[in-house]
């Protein structure tokens, strides 16, 4: 009886530490839930095209309609893109600034 | 054992908590840490559910009786294989088992989307927690599996002999993951709804779950049926019992899921519908298990009653209004993106077959509580049986069959009349004719008649789709056939495994179909003697008794026959079973393509050495058999990736 409390305790000590673990690195939901989401509506767009081109060579769509849905799915998946750049770009140019801060620190302490 | 099982129930109870509060938290402070830590609890969570399994697994094995779940459900001439299954065979043991696949789904869903943003992660974690805690609640306090017995017995009482077969070790498994893992997008749908990102995200992170799980269900309702064709002994494998109609009711609503959720990813339309369909087929799971459990409604599974069911309706009534009042609330971020532009195209094919199953599943559903309705109406407990579900089933099942055929020919958004006639035209005159054909030959049963046709028609149309996806692989570059097919299989696995599923449908409603020609005999012989039936010839060669252990049996050896020559031995038998009071029939049964021939001892006299027996002939019942694996097999192949591009 003691020895299956002692092990259990045990057990939950590490189940304890195991979980909390990460608390110890706190961080913020942010920048990266925003690229996923463009990454999957890419993503999306490209698996819509391989759909349409299917369709249209096995007979299933004529010519007019394919170009107009692959015309429409190819503008979701350019903006998803679109959005994809400026996220990576606007993080480039965070980093960029926060190096270009740094700068004269490391300037100083040279001097 | 019986402490540490306790405890390590309290304990995953308690850490299930924790990870579910984490969870929560991570979503109203936004923050990753929290959503991480929910992450570990979920394995941590997972750990000590399958440690308390593990004990009760181990208490089987090694026959502690003085738990008293142990000795009800096992004793020390039980198989290891049947002590292994002992583990779902009684009431607290399936409950904790729930609560052990639940927590290995959750593990999976904590490891397969650990870098998916925590807006999604989070939350589905939350509520997989607390469907987690409900199971864990339930064997912690309510019907605990580790409950200590008033006396220490020197042997079990044994597992109910009905479940003593090879099948019963797999089919309740194979039943649950797939009411499990329903779960899994049920969780993702409420996550969807919780934080608002309400595009196709979700559908894509819970649409792998529900394909496995579907493939589960499918597995374990075609199990649960092969258990009752070699098990009951009357000759047949479904009869709309009420446990049976709870596994098929999800069945049907989640296959229609799978159908509508393709409409969403195409035309960003039906996106209300498509979470109703989701929430409706998880809560239909949860009535599958509180049928079970409450006894509400008579059942071939009454072995598994107990006090619990109000439980499970509590928890139900929770979950609907807690899902539906959550769609409610969110119903203005749900607009369509679409309108339907015709009513001859693929997406107004796939809300037919939607709404056909599901008023399939209302079907069932209305069935299967009506001596419940009927009870409370006026005063009288009335069954609907078989004839009721197959007048109904029947047309349902004939509409399907159609727009299985139809639907792939049928061109997205819309489709010229004239251009519809053309593609459909020739594939249903060929079905037309195979029906005609049948007909001249003799077949006079409307209802088989019409499912033979469109079976036919419906395997056109699947193979004219292989072959034209074979030709426009061909045409694009200089491939062999089956270089070309097994490309076309690769890249687009999620369409061709598809129409593989079509095709066990299509197998599988050949079987039903088989059913309307089955015929029956009751023969009595004495050993030695000769008799026929069916066109078959059956020797009986006299009775043998063997007694086991806790188990006596006896067997009918009868050698089958066709036009002089000697098929096979075939030896039904009965056996009692000492313990549980009960007599279990063991039938025979020989299967071609064509049929079963089933043969059942139906009684028998030792001293005269004189038995009778019962003969089914089941034609095309192995269609149904191998419509079943095929279906598996489609599904499975749906679940592979297929061809990927580089991220960008």
């Amino acid at each position: 009886m003691i020895l299956s409390v002692a092990i259990l305790v045990l057990l939950l000590a590490g189940a304890m530490a195991y979980i909390g673990s990460p608390l110890l690195a706190p961080g913020r939901a942010g920048r990266q839930e925003e690229e996923d989401a463009a990454f999957f509506e890419h993503e999306t767009s490209l698996r819509l095209l391989r759909d349409l081109e299917h369709d249209r060579q096995t007979g299933k769509m004529d010519e007019e309609q394919y170009l107009l849905e692959k015309g429409r799915v190819e503008a979701r998946g350019i903006a998803a893109l679109r959005e994809l750049d400026s996220l990576r770009a606007g993080a480039t140019h965070r980093s960029g600034a926060r190096a270009t801060a740094r700068e004269p620190a490391a300037e100083r302490r040279e001097r | 054992m019986i402490a540490l099982g306790h405890y390590c129930i309290y304990a995953a109870l308690a850490v299930t908590a924790l990870t579910g509060s984490l969870g929560a938290a991570a979503v109203r402070m936004r923050r990753r840490d929290l959503g991480r830590a929910a992450r570990n609890g979920a394995l941590a969570a997972s750990g000590f559910t399958t440690l308390a399994a593990a004990g009760l697994v181990y208490a089987l094995v090694a026959g502690d009786y003085q738990i008293e779940y142990v000795w009800a459900n096992s004793d020390r001439a039980l198989p290891l294989f049947y002590k292994l299954g002992a583990l779902w065979g009684g009431q607290a043991g399936s409950l904790l088992f729930w609560a052990l696949l639940l927590s290995f789904f959750s593990t999976a869903v904590a490891i397969r989307h650990r870098n998916d943003p925590d807006e999604f992660l989070a939350p589905a974690l939350t509520v997989l927690m607390v469907l987690q805690g409900f199971f864990l609640t339930l064997v912690a306090f309510v019907v605990s599996p580790f409950q200590r017995s008033s006396l220490i017995p020197p042997d079990g009482h044994g597992l109910n002999p009905l479940l003593q077969h090879p099948i019963m070790t797999i089919h309740p498994p194979t039943l649950y993951l797939g009411f499990v893992g329903l779960a899994v997008p049920f969780a993702f749908a409420i996550a969807a709804l919780l934080s608002g990102k309400l595009g196709d995200e979700w559908i894509k992170r819970a649409r792998a779950w529900t394909i496995a799980a579907w493939v589960f269900l499918t597995a374990g309702n075609v199990l649960g049926g092969r258990w009752a064709y070699v098990e009951l002994g009357w000759g047949g494998y479904w009869a709309w019992d009420p446990v049976e109609n709870a596994a098929l009711m999800p069945w049907l609503t989640c296959t229609a899921f799978l159908h509508s959720v393709m409409i969403q990813e195409r035309r960003g339309m039906l996106k209300v519908w498509n979470m109703l369909l989701i929430m409706v087929t998880f809560l239909l799971t949860i009535t599958g298990t509180f049928i079970t459990r409450s006894g509400l409604v008579s059942s071939v599974h009454s072995f598994a009653q107990s006090p619990i069911g109000p439980w499970f309706g509590g928890f139900l009534a929770f979950l609907a209004v807690g899902s539906f009042g959550l769609l409610a609330h969110r119903r203005s971020l749900l607009k369509s993106e679409n309108v339907l532009d015709s009513f001859l195209s693929r997406e107004a094919g796939f809300l037919l077959n939607n709404l056909i199953l599901l008023g399939g599943a209302f079907t069932v559903l209305l069935g299967t509580f009506f001596p419940i309705l009927s009870e409370v109406v006026r005063g009288v407990k009335v069954s609907l049986g078989p004839p009721y579900f197959n007048s109904i089933m029947t047309p349902i099942g004939i509409v399907l069959l159609f727009l299985l055929g139809a639907g792939p020919l049928i061109a997205w958004k819309r489709m010229r009349r004239v251009e519809a006639i053309r593609v459909i035209g020739v594939p249903l005159a060929l079905g037309l004719l195979a029906g005609l054909i049948l007909l001249l030959l003799g077949l006079r049963h409307a209802s088989a008649l019409a499912i033979f046709a469109l079976s036919a028609f419906a395997l056109v149309t699947i193979i004219w789709e292989f072959v034209r996806g074979v030709k426009a692989r061909r045409g694009a570059g200089r491939e062999s056939i089956p270089v070309a097919l097994g490309r076309l299989l690769w890249r687009a696995p999620r369409r061709y495994g598809g129409y593989i599923v079509h095709v066990g449908v299509v197998m599988a409603f050949v079987g039903f179909a088989g059913t309307a020609f089955t015929r029956e005999w009751e023969r009595t012989a004495r050993a030695g003697e000769e008799f026929e039936a069916g066109g078959y010839g059956f020797s009986f060669l006299g009775l043998e008794e063997e007694a086991g252990p806790g188990k006596e049996s006896v067997a009918a050896r009868v050698v089958l026959s066709r036009d002089g020559r000697d098929l096979v031995r075939l030896i039904p038998h009965r056996t009692w079973y000492e313990k549980a009071q009960q007599l279990s029939t063991e039938v025979a049964i020989y299967s071609t393509w064509k049929h079963d021939l089933y043969l059942v001892l139906a009684g028998f006299d030792p001293e005269g050495d004189e038995a009778s027996f019962k003969i089914y002939e089941n034609p095309l019942v192995g269609w149904f058999w191998w419509g079943g694996i095929v279906m598996c097999l489609g599904g499975i192949l749906v679940l592979i990736p297929g061809q990927r591009r580089r991220a960008p």
